[in-house]
C-alpha cells in the first residue's frame, strides 16, 4: 500500500472516489428515512377530518398515546398525545378507556388505505379538549 | 416470555417513561449519544483499516477508540433496554426489532472476528455493513 511509486497518484483519487461514493450511499440512506415517517405531521393529508367513534383500546404515556377507535364497522388508529399534552388540554386520561365514545378532529393519513388520524383536538361528552392550541 | 414481556411493561421504571415528561426523550437522547460514540469509533478505525483512512495505523487507532465504543455500547444498550420496556410486547413482536436485535447480535460477534485480526478488511467490511444496517432499522421501528 505504501509504495512510493507513480501509482500512488492514481490510488490516492481512488480513494477519492470509494470516499464520495460512501458519503451518497449515507446521504441517499438518510434521504429515505423522513418519507416513511409518520411522526411529526409530514404523512397526513391536507384539510381536516373528522372521526366519531368508540374506544376499543388504549395504549397511553409517552412517546404518545394510541387509541383504537371503532367508527361505522371501521377500527381507526388515533394518535393522541402525551400525558403533560392531555393534562394541558384539561383532558382526564381516565376518560381515555374502552367504552368512551369520542370524536377526533385532526389530520387523517394520507394513504387512503392507512386508517390512522393524528388528534389535535378531541370531544368526550360535549366537551372539545385543544391539544394544540397554537395550531389551528 | 408470554408472562415476562406484559410484567415489563407494568414495572415501575415503564411507567415511569411512559409518564413522565422528560425521562423518555432523555433516554431517548441517550440512546442516540450511545451509537454516535460507537459507530464513530468503528467507523474511523474501520476506514483505516480499510485503507480509506490514513494516520496511525490500526492497531494504535485500535487501542484508542474500544474504551469509547465499549461506553457508547454500554450506553445505547442500557437506554435502549430501558425503551424497551414501555411496548415491550410490540417490540417483540415488530420483525424490524428482531432484525435488529439479530443485526446486533451479528455486530458483536464480528468483534471476535476483528480481534484475530485475520481478513481484517472483510470483517470491517461487515462490521461497517451490520452496524449501519442495525442503525436504520433501529430508526425505522420509531416510523411503524
Amino acid at each position: 500500500m505504501h509504495c512510493r511509486c507513480p501509482a500512488t497518484t492514481q490510488m490516492r483519487e481512488m480513494h477519492m472516489i470509494d470516499r464520495r461514493t460512501l458519503i451518497a450511499g449515507i446521504a441517499a440512506g438518510m434521504a429515505v428515512t423522513p418519507a416513511l415517517a409518520h411522526h411529526g405531521w409530514r404523512w397526513t393529508a391536507d384539510g381536516n377530518f373528522e372521526l366519531t367513534g368508540v374506544i376499543t383500546a388504549a395504549r397511553l404515556g409517552m412517546p404518545h398515546g394510541i387509541l383504537d377507535v371503532e367508527a361505522n364497522g371501521e377500527t381507526w388508529t388515533v394518535e393522541a398525545g402525551q400525558p403533560w399534552r392531555h393534562e394541558r388540554a384539561g383532558l382526564d386520561e381516565a376518560l381515555l378507556k374502552p367504552g368512551t365514545e369520542i370524536t377526533v378532529s385532526g389530520g387523517r393519513s394520507a394513504d387512503e388505505a392507512d386508517k390512522r388520524v393524528k388528534a389535535e383536538r378531541i370531544t368526550i361528552a360535549g366537551k372539545l379538549y385543544d391539544l394544540y392550541p397554537d395550531r389551528s | 416470555m408470554n408472562e415476562l414481556l406484559p410484567a415489563l411493561q407494568q414495572s415501575e421504571l415503564a411507567q415511569a417513561m411512559r409518564q413522565a415528561r422528560w425521562l423518555y426523550p432523555a433516554v431517548n437522547t441517550a440512546h442516540i449519544f450511545g451509537i454516535a460514540l460507537l459507530f464513530g469509533s468503528l467507523v474511523t478505525l474501520h476506514l483505516r483499516t480499510l485503507g480509506l483512512l490514513r494516520g496511525p495505523d490500526a492497531a494504535s487507532l485500535e487501542r484508542l477508540v474500544t474504551p469509547v465504543a465499549a461506553t457508547g455500547l454500554l450506553l445505547a444498550v442500557a437506554s435502549g433496554a430501558a425503551i424497551f420496556t414501555t411496548d415491550a410486547v410490540k417490540y417483540a413482536g415488530s420483525s424490524l426489532f428482531l432484525t435488529k436485535m439479530v443485526l446486533l447480535a451479528a455486530g458483536l460477534a464480528n468483534v471476535v472476528w476483528l480481534k484475530r485480526k485475520r481478513a481484517a478488511r472483510p470483517a470491517a467490511l461487515v462490521s461497517l455493513m451490520v452496524w449501519t444496517a442495525a442503525i436504520i432499522c433501529g430508526r425505522l421501528i420509531g416510523y411503524t
